[in-house]
């Protein structure tokens, strides 16, 4: 097999996509840039605090003006685009008349109640507000993939937490959730973006899990990476804050969580929550503040402490006894032979007196 | 005619290690990839059973030291040294041609050079999966090991990668047990001592 230039893009893309390694993502970017296929991104936002765009504006590699203007076009993102008024809004409207192949990205849940009127972007014709509801249809109809950003639009987040006033409801409950790539998180994470996006670009849609939710960044509890799994498994608890030990009682909840802050962390790698002395708070969970309720510090009510019932010898106690044993016996051993020598000479002596 | 080559003690702990070799690989793999061979039940039992199997080990290794240094004072049978080169080469060329046409085995001394260097890497090798084990099973006293690997993450890995060696040192061994007299006299002779007189 002959391994072209082309190839060796593609592949070196993909891996850096895959991994995430950081100084792949650069490679990403130059492999997408060569790919040279138009690719408009149109970012809308709903009920959302914009977290997770700012949580975007900190990627690194690539930085985030590296990603607007050299790996996607971004045609409309509330937050960070110049334009204002008629004229940002024509682009939704030019998006959905023309053909053109877009990527929507949606950030913040979606009011569903008193038929949308709770969040609206822009005017139609007769000057009436159009509901970020009918956005997400129409252009979530239109769109190539959807790409629902961050708890709120993935689960309902904290717009859907009980009592739910708006009605607010995730992406994939209001359009077909076949092209919906969830990317939960509060804030999502900017690796995450940007990997799904390098993916659809290059290779199409990512492996997903039964949740559209990226295998590669999403096969994982936090629980099993966690570098305070030892505590639990030894069952060493943190009893309060400042503790460095498993924060399981405190209410943490890695062990429902799928993300990978234990592999990559925070602000490039510099921390993340539980090294920071903070238990999970489940942000990317299906359960983060709404549906069960347990709120943030409350502890997990399934909250099973490990161990082996009926088991009374820890694996310490028995090291310790079996080395006193092998220990003492050495010297035991050792006390005898130097004893058996001495008599041996003290016999000797006598002979020789003789 | 057999000949009595193995004590009571070596034969004992030989058994002993052994066994804790075995569960010590299976418990590591478990709880290594907990959803491919989940076979102690949880990982919090195979944990218990690895530390159990981990301690005997430590105190394995320090009983037969004792022995091989201090009672029988045959440490110079499994010591490799730099005179111990060519006739490791002898070894191999044995192993490799000789064997199959039947020539005379090189003679040695009780251990040939070959087991010699298995039986001195071995308790070489375990100090670092000592550090590593023990810096995962109490990071916070061994954190200087934690340190010296940079991370967790990476001391289970090396952790792993010693396992495999072990793993795969302990298939040669098994394998090269049978190049006795005949294929389990090697075997025999570690169970009652006796082994065909050479």
């Amino acid at each position: 097999m002959r391994l072209t230039r082309r190839d060796f893009i593609k592949a070196a893309g993909g891996l850096g996509a895959a991994l995430l390694t950081s100084p792949f993502l650069s490679k990403v970017a130059e492999a997408i840039e060569r790919e040279k296929k138009n690719f408009p991104v149109i970012w809308i936002q709903g009920q959302t605090d914009a977290g997770c765009s700012e949580s975007i504006l900190n990627t690194v590699q690539p930085t985030v003006v590296d990603m607007v203007t050299d790996i996607m076009s971004l045609r409309f993102h509330q937050t960070i685009m110049a334009a204002s008024g008629h004229q940002c809004i024509s682009v939704l409207h030019e998006a959905l008349k023309s053909d053109e192949k877009f990527i929507l990205v949606v950030e913040g849940s979606v009011p569903t109640k008193d038929e949308g009127v709770y969040c609206t972007i822009g005017e139609d014709e007769n000057g009436r507000p159009i509901t970020f509801l009918k956005w997400v249809k129409e252009l979530g109809e239109k769109a190539m993939y959807v790409v629902a950003i961050g708890t709120c639009a993935t689960w309902g987040g904290i717009p859907a937490a009980e009592p739910n006033p708006t009605g607010a409801k995730p992406v994939t409950e209001i359009i077909d959730p076949k092209k919906v790539i969830n990317l939960p998180g509060c804030p999502a994470r900017p690796h995450h973006l940007v990997g799904v996006l390098a993916h659809l670009k290059l290779f199409g849609l990512p492996e997903l899990d039964s949740k559209r939710r990226p295998m590669v960044f999403f096969s994982r509890l936090i629980h099993d990476n966690c570098e305070m799994r030892p505590f639990f498994e030894k069952g060493d608890f943190a009893k309060s804050f400042g503790e460095k030990k498993c924060m399981y009682l405190l209410g943490c909840k890695g062990p429902i969580t799928y993300n990978d802050c234990p592999n990559y962390q925070w602000n490039s790698g510099l921390n993340w929550p539980i090294r920071g002395g903070s238990p999970c708070i489940g942000c990317a969970a299906e359960s983060f503040i709404g549906s069960t309720g347990n709120g943030i510090y409350m502890r997990l009510p399934e909250a099973k402490v490990p161990g082996i019932p009926g088991l009374k010898v820890k694996a310490d106690k028995f090291g310790t006894i079996v080395g006193a044993a092998t220990i003492g016996g050495i010297i035991a051993h050792a006390m005898g032979r130097v004893l058996a020598h001495k008599k041996k000479k003290e016999e000797k002596k006598v002979e020789e007196e003789r | 005619m057999k000949e009595y080559r193995h004590p009571l003690f070596p034969r004992l702990t030989h058994w002993l290690h052994a066994l804790c070799m075995v569960m010590l690989v299976l418990t590591g793999l478990h709880i290594h990839w907990p959803e491919w061979l989940p076979v102690f039940g949880s990982i919090s039992m195979a944990r218990y059973i690895h530390f159990i199997f981990a301690w005997l080990i430590i105190w394995c290794y320090v009983a037969r030291g004792y022995y091989y240094f201090s009672v029988s004072k045959k440490y110079r049978d499994i010591i490799f040294r730099f005179s111990d080169i060519p006739g490791f080469f002898k070894l191999l060329k044995y192993y490799l041609f000789g064997i199959f046409t039947h020539a005379p085995k090189p003679k040695f001394g009780k251990y040939n050079p070959g087991q010699k260097l298995a039986y001195s890497v071995w308790p070489i090798v375990f100090i670092p999966q000592f550090l590593t084990g023990f810096a995962l099973y109490e990071p916070e006293i061994f954190s200087f090991v934690v340190d010296w690997f940079s991370g967790l993450g990476y001391v289970r890995f090396w952790h792993f990668i010693l396992t495999i060696f072990y793993s795969i040192s302990l298939m040669a061994h098994l394998y090269l047990g049978t190049t006795g007299a005949t294929i389990f006299d090697y075997y025999i002779g570690m169970i009652t001592g006796y082994e065909e007189a050479k």
